[in-house]
């Protein structure tokens, strides 16, 4: 990832020419990873082995091209997740706030938002929707209203919200991991829009479904007949996390002070709270928690993310995005203001259709080599944030758009309430359009 | 010794298009955990077990394994019953497990074994093809018929 070129000089057997045969790797592997017939872990994992078989890359330049903060900061996050949500604290805060509103459904749907928002800003969206899907489930069920529209506000809530932070998004923790942006700097640049886009939607999805939600007061009733102190399940666990939690996060708020990198915070974190967590467990208790614990880590996204680098790095090394940067700026005029809107709807669009982790991976390595075109490194400040906002809201377009999508789905299948491809592609497409419009408004005024 | 020979020929039998309350009082009446239930051609559907039946005391979301303790929904027993009540008409095909794990007739007697310790209840004996309802397999019997051999 990081553009120091290494020593490493491609020669690709038989002679090839290294720059079309890694692009040849590179398309191969995002076709593949489009058809969805195999694992994406499996297609990345085979892209990173053909580019160094094939003499692309070697061992070592591969490995250098895998980007650990990354990795790290994702890992130990997973870690930090799996461990506070047993205390059952994600149940609790919905709970509270369906009450809090007297369990009027308009005002949970409202509600609900604001908390996947908040927690997907903190925490990733796809962990968000897992902790607070069931419980809106059961809620919607004993409020005996429909959960679609509380679903789909989820799915866009859980993007947006993920969109103000470095930790909240895939695509933020790989942009701020290769560019040196730290927390405070997305909070700063992207919490403003992100949160005028969230107060739009949210009274869109009123206006569109809120206003005319009704529920029985018997069902209120029994809503509000819930007992959040008893969703806690451990309080000494719940401690614990939420020491480690708000430890980590002050972490990556004063990261750029301490001159530390979030990955490094993250995983300190996790081995903190494994360690609070096991204090006190037999040696066969303790193994089998670090065990139970490290398999919920999702190993699927993270060897994704281990090949992916890999195939990006032998694109790079190749000299492809030098190019492909070099056509992607004379097409633009070397205009930034065009570059800039070219970049926010096209990563937009590609990212509601294809998986934006890929694309974001491949756009880091192309912006990094416009940076003598618009004068250093510091006046590509816009093109980051343009490529931030393109691809996490892009992901609401569709249900593939994005992993937090399909997990929702998932639930709302195994509920008997089927999200449609479709029908959801002709309700989010347009607002995720609306959002990248006001995302176009802000980015003009404030960076250009 | 195989399935075959080891299975209750004529187990109690629930048809799919049975109500759930129908299914229920047939399982009490006859003091069983689980029947199997077979369609009107007698080939297997699913088989219907207490635990389906649980399941419909409480909301739907609620039996995901995404929770670790329900206790906050609180234990009205009326809601229970009246959650219960609106599944009470339903056929029972629907609520049946679907994907019960069956044995057939030369099933060997150990795997069997295994099947009903991983999945406490019946296990229906099914012709291979056709899914035909043969017989039933349950804990207490292959119990009695292995002690007997002693």
């Amino acid at each position: 990832m990081h553009g120091a070129g290494g020593d490493w000089v491609p020669a690709v057997i038989f002679g090839l020419d290294p720059m079309w045969f890694a692009s040849l790797v590179l398309i191969a592997t995002y076709a593949v990873i489009m058809t969805e017939k195999v694992n994406r872990a499996i297609v990345a994992l085979l892209g990173a082995g053909v580019m160094i078989l094939t003499g692309v890359l070697n061992q070592a330049a591969a490995v250098r091209g895998v980007d650990f903060n990354t990795i790290a900061l994702l890992t130990g996050m997973m870690i930090i997740v799996a461990i506070t949500r047993k205390s059952g604290v994600f149940q609790y805060v919905a709970i509270w706030s369906a009450k809090k509103v007297q369990a009027n459904p308009a005002g949970i749907l409202l509600m609900l938002q604001i908390v996947t928002a908040l927690f997907s800003a903190l925490l990733d969206n796809v962990t968000t929707v897992l902790l607070i899907v069931p419980v809106t489930l059961v809620i919607t069920e004993e409020l005996r209203v429909k959960p679609y529209p509380f679903l789909v506000a989820e799915i866009f809530a859980s993007n947006i919200g993920g969109t103000s932070t470095l930790i909240g998004d895939p695509p933020n923790i790989i942009i701020g991991s290769a560019t040196g942006l730290t927390f405070n700097d997305f909070v700063f640049n992207l919490g403003p829009v992100v949160v005028v886009i969230m107060i739009v939607t949210a009274a869109l999805f009123h206006v569109m479904w809120g206003r005319k939600m009704t529920a029985a007061a018997a069902d209120r009733e029994r809503v509000m007949n819930f007992n959040e102190n008893e969703a806690i399940t451990d309080v000494r666990l719940l401690k614990q996390a939420m020491f480690v939690l708000t430890l980590v996060i002050g972490g990556f708020v004063s990261a750029h002070a301490l001159h530390l990198e979030p990955g490094t915070i993250a995983m300190f974190g996790a081995a903190l709270l494994m360690l609070l967590h096991n204090m006190g467990s037999s040696a066969e208790e303790q193994s089998h928690q670090v065990h139970h614990t490290f398999g919920e880590v999702e190993w699927v996204t993270i060897f994704f993310f281990v090949g992916l680098f890999m195939v990006v790095y032998g694109v790079e090394q190749a000299g492809v995005l030098r190019l492909l940067a070099e056509k992607l700026v004379s097409l633009t005029g070397g205009d930034l203001t065009v570059t800039v809107l070219a970049i926010l709807w096209a990563s937009a669009i590609l990212s509601a259709v294809v998986d934006n982790i890929p694309f974001v991976a491949t756009m880091i390595p192309l912006i990094k080599s416009m940076g003598g075109t618009f004068g250093g490194a510091e006046n590509l400040m816009p093109l980051w944030w343009a490529l931030s906002l393109g691809a996490c809201l892009g992901g609401n377009g569709t249900l593939i758009g994005a992993s937090a999508n399909l997990t929702v789905a998932g639930f709302a299948e195994r509920a008997g309430h089927p999200i449609r491809f479709v029908p959801y592609l002709l309700l989010a497409f347009p607002i995720m359009l609306l959002s990248i419009a006001i995302s176009t408004v802000y980015v003009y005024w404030r960076f250009l | 010794m195989t399935c075959q020979t080891i299975m209750f020929p004529s187990p109690l039998v629930i048809a799919a298009s049975d109500t759930v309350a129908q299914a229920v009082r047939a399982l009490v009446s006859h003091e069983m955990a689980a029947a199997p239930v077979v369609d009107a051609e007698g080939r297997l559907v699913g088989v219907l077990s207490e635990q389906k039946l649980i399941a419909l005391l409480l909301p739907k979301a609620a039996t995901f394994d995404s929770f670790q303790d329900i206790s906050f929904l609180g234990d009205d027993v009326a809601d229970m019953a009246s959650r219960f009540a609106e599944a009470a008409d339903r056929p029972a095909g629907e609520i049946a497990d679907r994907e019960a794990a069956v044995a057939h007739p030369d099933t060997s007697l150990s795997e069997a074994l295994l099947l009903i310790y991983r999945r406490n209840g019946v296990l229906p004996v099914v012709e291979r093809e056709s899914r035909a309802l043969l017989g039933v397999v349950t804990a207490d019997r292959a119990l009695a018929r292995i002690l007997e051999v002693r």
